[in-house]
Formats: structure tokens, sequence, C-alpha cells
């Protein structure tokens, strides 16, 4: 094997190139570690003085658990109900000529393309007005929007991809339409399914304006947590809630990262 | 006019090992067929030659000169690409234009040299100078874009021009056209030209040498008669058409092998099993009482089945165990059958191993 | 039987378009009927003068800011993705991944200390002696500040879809051009952008709404005076004031500056 020359020169543009994404993705998130470990921390040091685990202690013993335990609570709920809802409305639009199947599309597209806050902000005077204001079912209504728009995009799209004829061969042998559903189509829309009911629980987990808007002051989930304490000037507790905020998402990442589907995600990025 | 040289090239995609040990020279100036099932490496070849795939080991060279680890761009080759490839965002004049301007080929010459290509593939008479100007490659039929293509090589003046199954999108009434089309083309260029495809007519009726590939070797090369003629293993002679394919079992000792249970005389230093191989079209059936003369070789069989196939009926005749094809311009009107095959046109190939 | 299985469908369609309708769409037709009234519920355009009056230049900004940040997120996200398309870099494309699962609110506080005046990235400058920190320029708290955090964190989907649109463009026509000797800016430049311009097209359109309606992000890295994101104003509007009908007012505003790029957007997606 001969010494390219060139090789060297092009292995240093290569290092440097990856230091260089590495600082533009991490460099922001660096600063939540190191703050999340700083007991005093003074300008004008570039690092903390002195170092510990002290906040950390703090923090985990502190309101913040019960912030987490509620917006596992929230999402779970918000899943479980956005797949019941969502599984057969995809089929439906997948397979049927539903009665005004294009006006539903648009319905659930509509969402997507609009600025949330001003409609929020009105939901939640709706919300106040049947007593749902600042409670858990109130939040749970507000996360299903954006969850339940979201999630017939994916289950359309997943039934879609399953071919049709693999029904009409159940049916064909005198199965009924639910039970060829039931029996064909969705477990072989299980993979999907999984993948859009994790994405719908990060959602709600990291849902932040609609629970603001109606949620304050007394369902207060991790991410209002983390606002608050930011807003507060805690830097120290608002860096370790993001930390622990963003734990959830870089499992889902890895773990979605073998079947990762673009067209799944690309609706993700907006809400 | 260039002689393309492969030496010893490999190349392996993890455990598959698509190119195995190949070695290769191309006559300058002349067609050379690279005809193999989908599969055998031919692509990868190919690609190797235009510079898009790094071969693990061995040597490419261009009249001598090692281009083995130069970039495709250095190469000197144009390709043609079985999907033609051609950006449906610029125009033909652009499409074409496109490598002359990479090379920085001043406005005026680029223009000329276009044209000159255009022209070499009759697209001017078809198109007009408006038409290159300003239609899109989607708006062109299957033909057309594939001139266009050939076009969009040949204007770069390269000494090596590779085609991977440019063909095979056409119809099949086009394709007879085109095919006669390139075939002249090529002779007025004159470029050492490589063309990969999976249609044995079409190998055999193009090129002036066929190169027969399978599982990542080269099984024969020589001119299309030869090939056609005289295969030299069993693959190249089913692949290359209606041939029959029988099992037969060498013995040494009497030098003769048994086959269809009939015994051949047979020259051989092998002992065990080889196969037989006869071409359907040279073949002939007679009635099981016909009396048959000559220097041929003779099996007993029944008729299973007979089809009309358009240029024969071809007869599927059960042989003992076996089933052969027996083409003949007249439905056999016998059930029980002599199947009669010049002895000279039965080939014997020693299993290896 | 065949109704009766309409029937089955249709339990179920029945909550989901009606949270959607009850919680999406009343609200939104509500906030365009209350910015057409006053606060004793009379038909009045005095919410439109007022947003005319007090926040026109936040609007200008908003626009601004979400163009600039579009700006940075294509130039960089078109760069990267042709060289991931030609290249190939397993690590760098499973990086950037990595902001799209990282929720907007820990982006906006992330950002907050990363870019604030003694932040980490001016202590960093500062190491290398590129500026002093005697007297620190701060990104948080501006609008370069918050284009950044944008930015970042739509890169993520940026690249999602752009190299989902360059991928889809099949491996020839980029051999067809080095075969010319293109190398990897011109086939991105010659060959990928206009084969997937469409695509693209789409993609920006998404990413600019998204951009406008941004509001955790500017809540958190944006600053008290001077020009805000207007959907801080909004918020604001509501929570300080409890005017409804001006925050209304800005709120269809945002949804006519949403509605150029969402028809666009519709007519892609549905034309499908």
């Amino acid at each position: 094997m001969k010494v390219d020359p060139g090789a060297m020169g092009r292995a240093t543009v290569k290092i440097a190139f990856l230091a260089l994404v590495l600082f533009i993705i991490f460099g922001p998130l660096s600063s939540l570690a190191i703050w999340s470990v700083a007991e005093k921390w003074y300008w004008p040091y570039a690092l903390p003085q002195q170092v510990g685990l002290f906040y950390w202690g703090r923090v985990l013993g502190s309101d913040l658990m019960r912030s987490l335990q509620l917006g596992f609570f929230i999402a779970t709920v918000v899943t479980m109900l956005t797949l019941l809802c969502t599984v057969p409305v995809g089929y439906a639009l997948a397979r049927f000529d539903v009665l005004f199947k294009s006006v539903i599309m648009m319905l659930f597209l509509l969402p997507q393309a609009f600025p949330q806050l001003p409609v929020f902000a009105n939901a939640a005077v709706l919300l106040y007005k049947f007593d749902l204001g600042a409670t858990i079912p109130g939040v749970v209504l507000i996360h299903m929007v954006g969850s339940l728009v979201y999630a017939v995009w994916i289950m359309t799209a997943v039934f879609k991809s399953i071919p049709v004829e693999m029904e009409e061969a159940a049916i064909n042998l005198g199965a009924s339409r639910i039970r060829a559903f039931l029996s064909i189509a969705l477990p072989l829309a299980v993979p999907g399914i999984v993948a859009s009911s994790l994405l719908v629980f990060l959602y709600s987990l990291d849902e932040f304006t609609g629970t603001l808007l109606i949620g304050a002051p007394f369902v207060v989930t991790l991410p209002v947590f983390m606002y608050n304490a930011s807003m507060g000037y805690e830097l120290q507790v608002a860096s370790i809630t993001a930390l622990l905020l963003m734990i959830p998402g870089m499992v889902l990442l890895v773990l979605l990262e073998r079947y990762l589907k673009a067209e799944y995600l690309s609706m993700f990025g907006r809400i | 006019m260039v002689k393309v040289a492969l030496d010893n090239v490999s190349k392996s995609y993890g455990k598959v090992r698509a190119l195995h040990e190949t070695t290769l020279e191309l006559e300058p100036g002349a067609l050379t067929a690279i005809l193999g099932p989908s599969g055998c490496g031919k692509t990868t070849l190919l690609r190797s030659i235009a510079g898009f795939i790094k071969v693990d080991s061995g040597r490419i060279c261009f009249d001598g000169r090692d281009v083995t680890e130069l970039p495709p761009q250095e190469r000197d080759t144009a390709m043609v690409f079985q999907n033609y490839a051609l950006w449906p965002h610029m125009t033909v004049f652009d499409n074409v234009a496109y490598g002359l301007k990479l090379k920085k080929v001043p406005a005026s010459e680029v223009r000329r040299r276009v044209m000159d290509a255009l022209e070499l593939v009759e697209m001017v008479d078809i198109l007009g100078v408006e038409g290159i100007e300003s239609r899109k490659p989607p708006e062109l039929s299957g033909g057309q874009q594939q001139r266009v293509a050939l076009a969009r090589a040949l204007v770069v003046q390269p000494k090596v021009l590779l085609l991977d199954e440019p063909l095979s999108n056409l119809d099949a009434k086009v394709r007879q056209r085109v095919r006669v089309e390139i075939r002249r083309l090529q002779k007025r260029v004159r470029i050492t030209t490589i063309h990969v495809t999976h249609d044995q007519e079409e190998a055999l009726s193009i090129a002036d040498s066929v190169v027969v590939m399978d599982k990542g070797k080269v099984i024969q090369v020589g001119s299309p008669q030869e090939i056609y003629r005289r295969p030299q293993s069993a693959f190249v002679a089913e692949f290359l058409g209606s041939s029959n394919v029988l099992t037969g079992q060498l013995c040494r000792a009497d030098q003769t092998i048994s086959v269809g249970g009939i015994k051949l005389s047979c020259a051989t230093a092998a002992e065990g099993k080889a196969t037989v191989v006869f071409r359907a079209d040279e073949a002939r059936l007679a009635g099981e009482e016909a009396q048959v003369q000559g220097n041929v070789v003779v099996f007993q069989g029944e008729v299973e089945e007979t089809l009309f196939v358009g240029s024969a009926f071809r007869h599927f005749v059960k042989i003992g165990t076996e089933l052969v094809m027996v083409d003949s311009p007249e439905s056999s009107p016998f059930r029980r059958v002599k199947v009669v095959v010049p002895r000279e046109k039965v080939q014997i190939y020693p299993l290896e191993g | 039987m065949r109704r009766l299985e309409n029937a089955f469908w249709f339990t179920f369609a029945v909550p989901t378009v009606g949270i959607v309708l009850v919680l999406f769409f009343a609200p939104f037709l509500y906030s365009a009927f209350g910015s057409f009234q006053s606060k004793s519920g009379q038909l009045t355009l005095d919410n439109y003068a007022l947003v005319a009056r007090l926040y026109t230049k936040d609007v200008l900004y908003t626009v601004g800011i979400a163009a600039f940040s579009l700006a940075i997120v294509l130039f960089i996200g078109i760069l990267l993705c042709g060289y991931l398309r030609v290249y190939g870099n397993k690590l760098v494309e499973f990086l950037f991944k990595i902001p799209l699962f990282v929720p907007f609110v820990v982006v906006g506080h992330a950002m907050r200390v990363f870019l604030a005046p003694h932040g980490i990235l001016n202590s960093m400058v500062a190491q290398i002696g590129l500026i002093n920190l005697d007297n620190p320029p701060s990104l948080a708290y501006s609008w370069l500040g918050i284009s950044l955090a944008l930015a970042w964190k739509n890169m993520a989907m940026a690249v999602l879809l752009i190299l989902g649109a360059f991928r889809s463009v099949h491996e020839t026509y980029l051999e067809a051009a080095r075969n010319f000797g293109a190398g990897a800016i011109r086939q991105t430049l010659d060959v990928l952008l206009p084969m997937s311009a469409s695509s693209l097209a789409v993609a920006s359109v998404l990413m600019f709404t998204s951009m406008l309606a941004s509001f955790s992000i500017p809540l958190m890295i944006g600053g008290g005076k001077g020009a805000q994101m207007t959907m801080i104003d909004v918020y604001y509007r509501i929570t300080y004031q409890g005017d409804y009908g001006a925050a209304n007012a800005l709120g269809v505003v945002s949804y006519l500056l949403a509605s150029g790029a969402a028809i666009y957007y519709l007519r892609t997606v549905t034309r499908k």
C-alpha cells in the first residue's frame, strides 16, 4: 500500500470538520452540563471555581420529581388515548373513501401550518369555562390537539404502506372487514404504531406552550418547571432539569436510529 | 484508440465477490460486449473501469498507463447509463454541454462541439436547433433520450466509451433499431467501447468480441461466432441459447460416457460426472421405428408437450428422468420418438471437483 | 352490514375530529372574531389600529429573524447535505439529528447560558483573544441570538428533509456529472439542488412558518426591551394586560403571515 501524500491533509481536514460539527452540536449543550455541576462560578473565570454534585442532590429531592412523575403520567395517558383515536381513523382514511375525506385531511393539516400560541390562548379561555383550566384533564386535552394531528398523518401513512391485497385475500377467504383489520393490517402496522406512539409520548413530555397556558400554575410539567427555574436565574436547577429533559429524546433517537423514517420525523420537528 | 487491460482485478462487497481475479485485454477501437446474468459482476467490471468503484486489488491500464487509482474524470472515459441519467432540469443542449463547460472549453467551441455530437447521433434533424436549446429530456422519447445520452458521452471525446445496458429501457422494436445505430456509430468513431448486457442476442449481434462472465469470473472470451458455436463450458452453452443440459457419467476404463440411457464413446482422462450439452435447434425428432444413419447420437424418449413458439414447434421430450427441448418446423406426429443429434454438435464438459 | 361497519369506524372518528374541532378550530375562529371586538363586545377595528401602532416594527422584526435563520439553515443545510449525499458520513448525519430531539425550552435555556455575555461561547472566544471579556458582546437577548438558536433547532429538520430529497436523486445522475469531473460542490449545485428544488421549497416553507410562530425560544433568550417576536407580544398582551382583543388581532396577523406559506404547503401536500 502506497502512502498518499494527500491522505494526511485530507485526514486533517476531516478531523477539523468533525471537530466543528461536534462544537456546533454539543457547544450549546455542554453549557448545560457545566452549569449543572457548578457550585461556585463567578465572572471572570472561564470554568466554575467549585465543581460538585450539590445541586443535583438538592434538585432531585425537590418539586422536580413531582413534575417528572406528573409529566410521565400525562404523557402515558395522552399516548394511549391518541392511539385509541388515531389507529382506526388512520386506517379508515387509508382504506375507504370516507365522506369529506379531503376536508378531514385538511382539518389535520392546518394546525401544522398555523401558529399555535394564539389558538391555544383562546382554547385556554374555553377550557377555563368548562372548569378544565389548570387541571390535568385540561392539559391532556391540549396535548392531544397536537398529538392527534400528528398521529393521524403517520397512521394513515403506515396503513397506506400495507398492500391492500393482503386484507383482500383475507376478506376473499371469508373474513369480515373488521376481522381482516384486526388479524392482518393491525399486526403489520405494529412497527409504525410503536414508532409513532414513542414520538407522541415524547411530544407530550416536551410540550411547553400549551402546558404553560392551560396548566399553570397547578399543573407543572418538567418543561414548565425548567422555564420557571431559568427565568428565576436558578441556572443550576434549570440546567439539571434541562439535562433530565433531554434524556428521553436521546434514548428515543438512538432507538429509532435503526428504523428512523424521515417522513414521520419531519412532522415531529414542527410541534 | 486505447487498449484497455485488466490485470488480476478483484472487488468484494462484504462476503460477496463481485469480481474475482479478472484478467482481460480489450482490443483498441473494438466494441466488446460483456455478457452475463444479473449479479455476474459485469456492471462492477464496467464501473471499475469508469472509476466509480475502487477495486480491492489488481491493476487497470489504458494503453499501458495505470489508471487504477485515478478518479473518474481523469480517466477519459465516458459512460452511458442504463437509465440515461440525463439531468431533467437542463435542456438537451445544457446536458450535452455540461462536460465541456467543466473542462472550461470556450463558449463558441462548446456550441460547435455540442452540435457536432448531436449531429453524429442524428438528433439535430429531429429536434432542430431551437428544440435542442429549449427541450428537456423528460419531453423526449426513450430512443431520443438514448441518443442524447450518447451525444453527452461522445462530446468530451473519451478514449473509452462505456455502455451500461443502454438498450434495456427501450421497447423491443426501438431496441432493434438503436442497436444497429450504436454499431454503426461505433464503427465510425472507432472509440474503444465496452457494452454491458444480459441479452445474448444483443451481445452477439453488436460486438466485435464477447466476454462471458459468471459469479465474478470471466468464463470465455471470443468472437460472437466462436462463443456461439464453440462454447467452452456448460454455463456458456446454456446461457447463449436454447440448449439442453444433461448429466452423464464418464468412464475412463472404456472411454465412454453414459447419458440418457445410452453410451457414447468419448476420449476422457477424467472419471465421474459430466455435463452433456446440445442445442434445441440442432437436434431433430424421428419416429421410434425410424432408421437413423450417420455419425449421430440417438436418444429414446417420449414427447410430453409441444408448444408453438412462432419460428418453430418446441417439443419437450422426456429422456429417462431428464427433459430436453427439440425445435422443429413441424409438430411431431409421434409420441414415442428418437432424438437425433449430430455427434459433433454434442459437447461434453467434465464437472470440476 | 355495510352500514354497521361504517358506524364502527365513525365512532372512532368522532372524538378525534371533535377534539381538533373544539380545541383548535373553534379557538382559531374565536380569535379571528375576537380581534374585531372591543372589551365591551362591540364590533371595532381598534385592535388592528393598536397593532399597527405598537407592533408593526415587531412584525417586521419577526419576519426578518425567520428569514435570516432560514438563510443560515438553508446555506449550511444544502452544503452539508451535498457533502453527506456525495461522500456519506454516518456520524455527522447522526449528530445533526440530535437537535430534533432536544425540546424547544431546553434549546432556549442552553442557548441562553451558551450565548450570554459571560457564557461559554464568549469565554472560549476570549481564550484565543478575539474579544475582551470586560466589555463582552452579547448574542443572547439579541436578534442574532434568537436567529442562531432557531437555526440550531431547525438545522436537524433541514438536514432530514434536504438529505431525504437529495437521496431520492438517483446515483447515476451524480455519476454522470462525476464522470465529467464535477466535484461535490458542483454535483450539489448543478444536479442535486435543481433536481430537488420543489422538495426544498416545501421544506423552506415549513421551517419559515415554524420560525415565525416560535414562542419558547424567543421567550427564553429574547431581550426584555426593544423589538420582540410577535408570539411574545401575544403572550405578554394576554398575561400582563389581559387584552385579548389586541392579542387576537396580532394573532390574526401571524395567521396571515403563515397562511401564504401554508397555502403553498397545503397545495403541494394535497397534490400527492
